[in-house]
């Protein structure tokens, strides 16, 4: 993958709608180039922007009008014959305006055909069920109220959450707010991972202005922050622990005096 | 426009939220340290188009000890806490989610400890029978009425941590989450990775890292501040504490700062240029270098690649305030303003 094929993959991407190889591909290419990670990452961080914008409250008076046209709609239903009731909530779940009692038969097979293509959709697994399971989900794709249908939307995986990592494919779209939950540390602690690995080369640039003295002092103190997070019991202490060595090697590196690193922990 | 559900909860599931709540605190009553009293009203819970939002609050009273120590984990969602001169944990919680199933799978658990440390968490239940719901669409908030004197450790992930108006401290760390931290007295801690952190009016000693957000400081002073960035940028103003030391990886670095008798400031930055004001109250020596330095008219250099420069004369054996200044690829400049 070129980074020219990236931008119109990353979207989807990162709304998680990409899988099978062309996720792999995009994951690939961003473990491998800076700049479209970095382009990746500014995106994420957008979203995590967007979303934390205040709610929007419709004005009561906006609700008012929609509880007033609801009532009046319901009034109309409950007068209706029963049979009209029934094509309308077809004519409902499939969003077809110009179905009408006229075209009823028609419409119906129109409507089986089309709920088959939805339910085929959404269940990729189903085309290997038998057919008394396919026409179990069948009946049931029928009998939805059409809110349902529609909140099934809302259903998609969402943007990848804070500190999710945009790369290793476990961000936390996939799947549900538990799943999201547990991976979201290792997804943390491989971010400050990352960022501890890039001061440590940055450092290998200065390294060679420094006495041996300093770079045994660096060394050895390098080693020991390691070590500390290879033992680390949970993913706060390692994510504790990559902070000061964070802390440590940015001190090294933009300043001679290794000794005077400051180590100071965070929580 | 499609109604999608009733407009209200069933009575039972509105008192399960209530109770959950309230067992939570059970432990604690037994201990006799603290009682937990629930507002006797249940939750309140507004439909809207969009999700539901269930509001509750709850209230622990001290025992026999007082409630000196909060730690709070608030993944889902965002966390305020605000001192104040009562001695009660007052807990206003909201969560947010689309359909009542999955707002039925947002927990919140409180646990008191007998030694005045109350815990406060929350998670979202899992299981193959429920309906999955996506990290974005659900949410829990909570602010958190706390006595002043009780120190404050909380943890965040996207949500927003703000702390105002506590005199024992407090740990705050975040993934993506903003930090805002006001009027604050005692160790101060922050660290995240890309939340903007902000720390307004504190004493005492500060600690804030991140990794790549912002870092504004305004009005802080105390014994140590050691901040920190790896790509962003540090801002300080009306900053007196007795030693700062203000780094970067990329970012630029500003301070407008006041160093005390003795006081020792150190700014250094890789690659980012530094901008320092430094309000004289006695003798200062200054050492700088970087890519281009100004640190005004008396200013040498020294055969070791430093410039220096020192400004004014104290009393015998008082010695002078510090301040190193170095960016490797960016510039420096220093502006010191006498005393009047």
């Amino acid at each position: 993958m070129k980074c020219a094929d990236l931008g119109p993959q990353l979207t989807a991407y990162l709304d998680g709608e990409l899988d099978g190889d062309r996720g792999t591909a995009v994951r690939g290419h961003l473990r491998t180039c800076d700049g479209c990670r970095a382009l990746a990452s500014r995106e994420a961080a957008l979203r995590d922007a967007l979303r934390e914008l205040p709610a929007v409250e419709p004005p009561a008076s906006m609700w008012a009008g929609v509880q007033a046209r609801l009532a009046a709609s319901e009034v109309a239903e409950s007068e209706r014959p029963g049979w009209r009731r029934a094509v309308s909530r077809w004519t409902s779940v499939l969003d077809v305006a110009w179905l009408s009692p006229r075209y009823l038969a028609g419409g119906v097979v129109v409507a089986a055909l089309t709920l088959v293509l939805v339910v085929h959709a959404r269940h990729p697994g189903a085309g290997t069920r038998d057919g008394g399971e396919g026409a179990q989900i069948l009946a049931h794709a029928i009998d939805l109220p059409s809110p349902v249908l529609g909140a099934s939307a809302s259903q998609r995986p969402q943007a990848p959450g804070a500190g999710a990592s945009l790369i290793d494919g476990t961000d936390g779209t996939d799947g549900d707010v538990t799943a999201a939950l547990a991976a979201e540390p290792a997804h943390v602690t491989a971010t400050y991972a990352a960022t501890a690995d890039e001061l440590v080369e940055l450092a290998l640039e200065v390294r060679a202005t420094w006495s041996d003295a300093q770079r045994v002092a660096y060394d050895d103190k390098l080693g020991a922050l390691r070590t500390e997070v290879a033992h680390a019991v949970s993913d706060r202490d390692r994510q504790r622990t990559y902070r000061a060595l964070i802390r440590f090697v940015q001190g090294a590196l933009v300043r001679d005096d290794i000794t005077l690193a400051s180590t100071g922990r965070t929580p | 426009m499609r109604r999608s559900r009733p407009t209200r909860r069933p009575l039972l599931a509105r008192l399960l939220v209530a109770g959950a709540l309230v067992v939570a605190s059970g432990p604690l009553c037994g201990h006799g340290v603290t009682s937990a009293a629930a507002d006797p009203r249940p939750p309140t819970v507004a439909h809207t188009a969009a999700a539901i939002t269930e509001r509750a609050r709850l209230e622990i009273k001290p025992g026999a000890h007082p409630i000196t120590a909060i730690s709070i984990d608030n993944p889902l969602g965002n966390v305020r806490i605000e001192g104040y001169d009562g001695t009660a944990l007052q807990i206003e919680t909201e969560k947010h989610a689309p359909t009542d199933e999955a707002i039925d799978r947002l927990r919140i658990s409180l646990i008191p400890n007998p030694d005045g440390s109350v815990r406060i968490t929350t998670t979202a239940d899992g299981g193959p029978e429920l309906a999955p719901v996506g990290r974005g669409q659900v949410r829990i908030d909570l602010v958190v009425h706390a006595p002043r004197d009780a120190r404050v450790e909380a943890t965040a992930s996207a949500g927003t941590l703000e702390v105002a108006n506590m005199d024992a401290g407090s740990a705050l760390d975040t993934s993506s989450g903003r930090i805002s931290v006001k009027n604050v007295s005692g160790e101060v801690s922050t660290s995240s990775i890309s939340g903007a952190t902000r720390l307004e009016s504190v004493f005492g000693t500060v600690d804030a890292q991140t990794l790549s957000s912002d870092l504004v400081l305004d009005s802080i002073s105390g014994q140590r501040l050691v901040a920190s960035a790896t790509h962003g940028s540090i801002a300080g103003r009306r900053v007196r504490s007795r030693e700062i030391t203000l780094t970067t990886t990329a970012g630029a670095i500003s301070l407008e700062a006041e160093p005390g008798l003795h006081g020792r400031i150190v700014v250094a930055s890789l690659a980012g240029d530094i901008d320092i004001r430094v309000r004289r109250t006695g003798p200062i020596v200054v050492r700088a270098r970087g890519a281009k330095v100004s640190i005004g008219a008396s200013a040498h250099a020294a055969p070791d690649g430093w410039t220096q420069a020192s400004a004014g004369t104290g009393a015998a054996g008082e010695l002078p305030a510090f301040v190193e200044l170095q960016s490797r690829r960016g510039n420096v400049q220093l502006h010191l303003i006498d005393p009047e």
